[in-house]
């Protein structure tokens, strides 16, 4: 598959999932704004595709996705917060790797969120959105 | 008649969400349980009588996979439908997942009417055979 195939697959599966589980509609920018606070979250995965993927969203953003995603009508506390952004990172991961090959045996690993995620090696792919209260950014890289 | 259900996902926010869409969806409903991971759901089913079973696939100690097997060998818990809810959108999984006894298949993500339509759905087979 080649690399501009893969970055249609990452930003089609990250949109139908904002889209669908919090209703947003995330733009195409060219990358994350630094000094931001963000939360992070990382999955490996193996079998057919091994690597890892991370999530990055701004701290105000992740709020707005996880309370949507929640439907909830107050602050969402940030172990919440961070559950939410665990399960959207399973969801855009899982759903791309699917895409790319509907015979492929895939094993995911347990989300999670991490102070800073190993920097990714020239292969990594990434993609930069504007959503509601911020941005955010995810990234694969397969080994 | 009012069902009990059985969520069973890793993820507190899956799990709230999935509780919600049934809440909203005028399903009646008596109990929702949950469950982190297939150990706990088994566990739950030892105590607690259940209609339903929606479950994850990639959990720590016990998988979906695993749980829909274990829940085939026992002869009380055989007869409990299961619906699986997976990011696994391969049809490989979805192949198996049918082969071991599941009931449905629902690719996250979703629409709350799709979860919504096959709960109906399996819960209706559930009272025509019951």
């Amino acid at each position: 598959m080649s690399p501009a195939e893969l970055d249609r697959a990452l930003t089609r599966c990250t949109g139908r999932v904002l889209e669908t589980m919090c209703y947003a509609d995330p733009l195409p920018i060219t990358g994350l704004e630094e000094g931001q606070p963000f939360v992070r979250a990382e999955l490996k995965f193996h079998g057919t595709f091994e690597g890892v993927f991370h999530l990055d969203v701004t701290e105000e953003a992740g709020r707005g996705l996880a309370a949507t995603f929640l439907g909830a009508d107050d602050d969402v506390p940030a172990p919440q917060m961070a559950s939410v952004i665990c399960e959207l990172t399973n969801m855009i991961c899982g759903s791309m790797l699917s895409s790319l090959d509907a015979q492929a045996d895939i094993h995911l690993d347990a989300p999670e969120v991490v102070e800073e995620p190993a920097p990714h090696s020239g292969n990594a792919l990434s993609r930069a959105f504007e959503i509601d209260d911020g941005q955010m950014a995810v990234a694969i890289q397969f080994n | 008649m009012s069902y009990r259900i059985l969520i069973v996902d890793d993820s507190p926010g899956m799990r709230a969400v999935l509780r919600r869409v049934i809440d909203l969806s005028g399903i009646p409903v008596e109990t929702c349980l949950s469950a982190c991971h297939g150990g706990a759901a088994l566990a739950t089913l030892r105590s607690e009588r259940v209609d339903l079973i929606l479950t994850d696939i990639n959990m720590t100690e016990m998988n979906g996979e695993e749980l829909v097997e274990a829940l085939k060998k026992d002869a009380a818990l055989r007869d409990i439908p299961v619906l699986v809810i997976s990011t696994d959108a391969t049809s490989n999984r979805m192949q198996r997942m049918l082969e071991l006894g599941a009931a449905g298949y629902v690719i996250k993500p979703f629409q709350p009417e799709t979860l919504r339509c096959e709960v109906e759905r399996v819960l209706g087979e559930v009272n025509v055979t019951g």
